[in-house]
């Protein structure tokens, strides 16, 4: 049991509830605004961007100046990284000449620009490792809202914030990012995620959870590769994400569910590249019966 | 030194723990100690509950703004008012030993990781509660030896003013 000493002096005890009361006040205001700004982003009836953007906008340089510097071993990693997301989308062309004789010529990375950039920043690690990452890349190189992120060895995630000098990225294993993917040989469709999929299990930390969307089947070490959007916005096709590790049957729902060891590990990233597709300007040709 | 001068240098010294957070991630150090929370707990423990509400609340804020911030604007701000608050109502008058500023500090961390893992509880996410636990031990050791430095500037701050 310890006494609270109380203030001595009449005046100063005075001055010194007046204040309590007024900063009391102006707490309970600050919790009550702070409260709402909660309401409005759980809500999304009020975009915030422009909040996060200003911070950004201040803060982003300094950050880029405290962030790891720029060395040989990080241009050699811009380069592989480079040269593996050309391959991916390569073999991905390939898969689909040898599947579909060719209907599509226009293949997905033709004409891509890969914005090289390095994490400057990670933020709070959520209760299973890092969510979101600063790259050093703005809108000032090109870089905009719901664009890949890669890295060398696959996936990494998608822009969420563009400031003028830096960008947020959220990356895959977050519980807020959802991707499409095609796992194996035969490209079965379905999606992963770093929470537990409707239906699915809660994955193990540092795995994250898919679902097939329809019949089909998934084997443990199937390669998982991103199914791509539309017009490539926020994810382009054939990016590596990872591989399948273990498989549930599908007891009692439609399609089977699993975990995958993602392909990039969040804690080791250094340099990753923005993917810019450019979109398809030129219409397809339409293809004639010969039969 | 005007009491003005003296609020702008406490928010830069937050600011500065806030970077130095965040750029240690991306350095690759395997776990960060929470800096921030520390620095929290420092103040509350000095002022009691209600700075300690005012002192997390400002530095949550800049926790959720600082790139690249937090997925929801203004959790970490009221996550960290509650654990000033917690610290603050354990304020003792004259010094404090250095277990009781690492117990409190404990507690406070397990406020600030407790919030994080019930949300990711409500999504369905994946818990480390190994590495969560290294977190709230690390910061709490760290507070025990920060937290004597921190009283000792404010000590010489009020000194300096009231001379």
């Amino acid at each position: 049991m310890h006494v609270r000493r109380t203030p001595t002096g009449r005046g100063r005890a005075v001055s010194g509830r007046g204040t309590t009361t007024r900063s009391r006040r102006l707490l309970a205001i600050a919790l009550a605004v702070t409260g709402l700004v909660v309401a409005l982003g759980a809500s999304g009836a009020a975009g915030l961007e422009p909040v996060r953007g200003a911070a950004a906008t201040v803060l982003g340089p300094l950050e880029r100046l405290l962030g790891p510097r720029d060395d040989e071993v990080s241009a050699a990693r811009a380069e592989q990284t480079a040269l593996a997301t050309r391959l991916a989308a390569a073999q991905r062309e390939v898969a689909a000449l040898n599947g579909s004789a060719g209907i599509l010529e226009a293949p997905a990375l033709a004409g891509a620009r890969l914005v090289p950039a390095r994490v400057v920043a990670v933020g709070a690690s959520g209760p299973a490792g890092p969510e979101r990452v600063t790259i050093d890349a703005g809108s000032r190189d090109g870089v905009e809202v719901d664009r890949t992120v890669v890295a060398a060895e696959g996936l990494v995630g998608r822009v969420v914030s563009v400031a003028p000098w830096t960008s947020d990225v959220l990356l895959v294993g977050s519980p807020d990012l959802t991707v499409g993917v095609r796992v194996g040989q035969r490209g079965v469709l379905g999606e992963a995620s770093g929470a537990a999929l409707a239906g699915g299990a809660r994955p193990q930390p540092g795995l994250l959870s898919f679902a097939l969307v329809d019949r089909g089947t998934a084997a443990v070490g199937d390669a998982v590769t991103t199914l791509g959007s539309v017009g490539d916005r926020p994810y382009v096709p054939g990016i590596p994400v990872g591989t399948v590790t273990t498989v549930q049957a599908a007891g009692g729902r439609l399609a089977p569910t699993g975990t995958i060891t993602p392909s990039v590990d969040p804690t080791s990233l250094d340099v990753v590249a923005v993917v810019l597709t450019a979109g398809r300007g030129m219409p397809r040709p339409a293809a004639t019966g010969t039969g | 030194m005007s009491a003005r001068v003296a609020l702008l240098l406490r928010g830069l010294v937050v600011l500065a723990a806030v970077l130095l957070v965040v750029t240690l991630g991306a350095r690759h150090v395997a776990v960060v100690p929470d800096l921030v929370l520390v620095l929290v707990v420092a103040w509350a423990l000095l002022r009691g509950p209600v700075a300690g509400a005012a002192v997390g609340l400002a530095a949550g804020w800049l926790l959720d703004l600082v790139p690249p911030g937090s997925g929801h604007l203004g959790v970490q701000a009221l996550t960290y008012a509650v654990a000033g608050a917690f610290a603050g109502r354990l304020r003792l008058e004259g010094p404090v030993p250095a277990p009781r500023v690492a117990l409190v500090a404990l507690g406070a961390s397990a406020i600030v990781e407790g919030v994080g893992v019930l949300g990711a509880l409500a999504v369905g996410a994946p818990v480390d509660l190994g590495a969560v636990i290294v977190q709230c031990l690390l910061t709490a050791t760290v507070a025990a030896l920060v937290v004597p430095l921190v009283v000792a500037a404010e000590r010489g701050l009020v000194r300096r003013r009231y001379g």
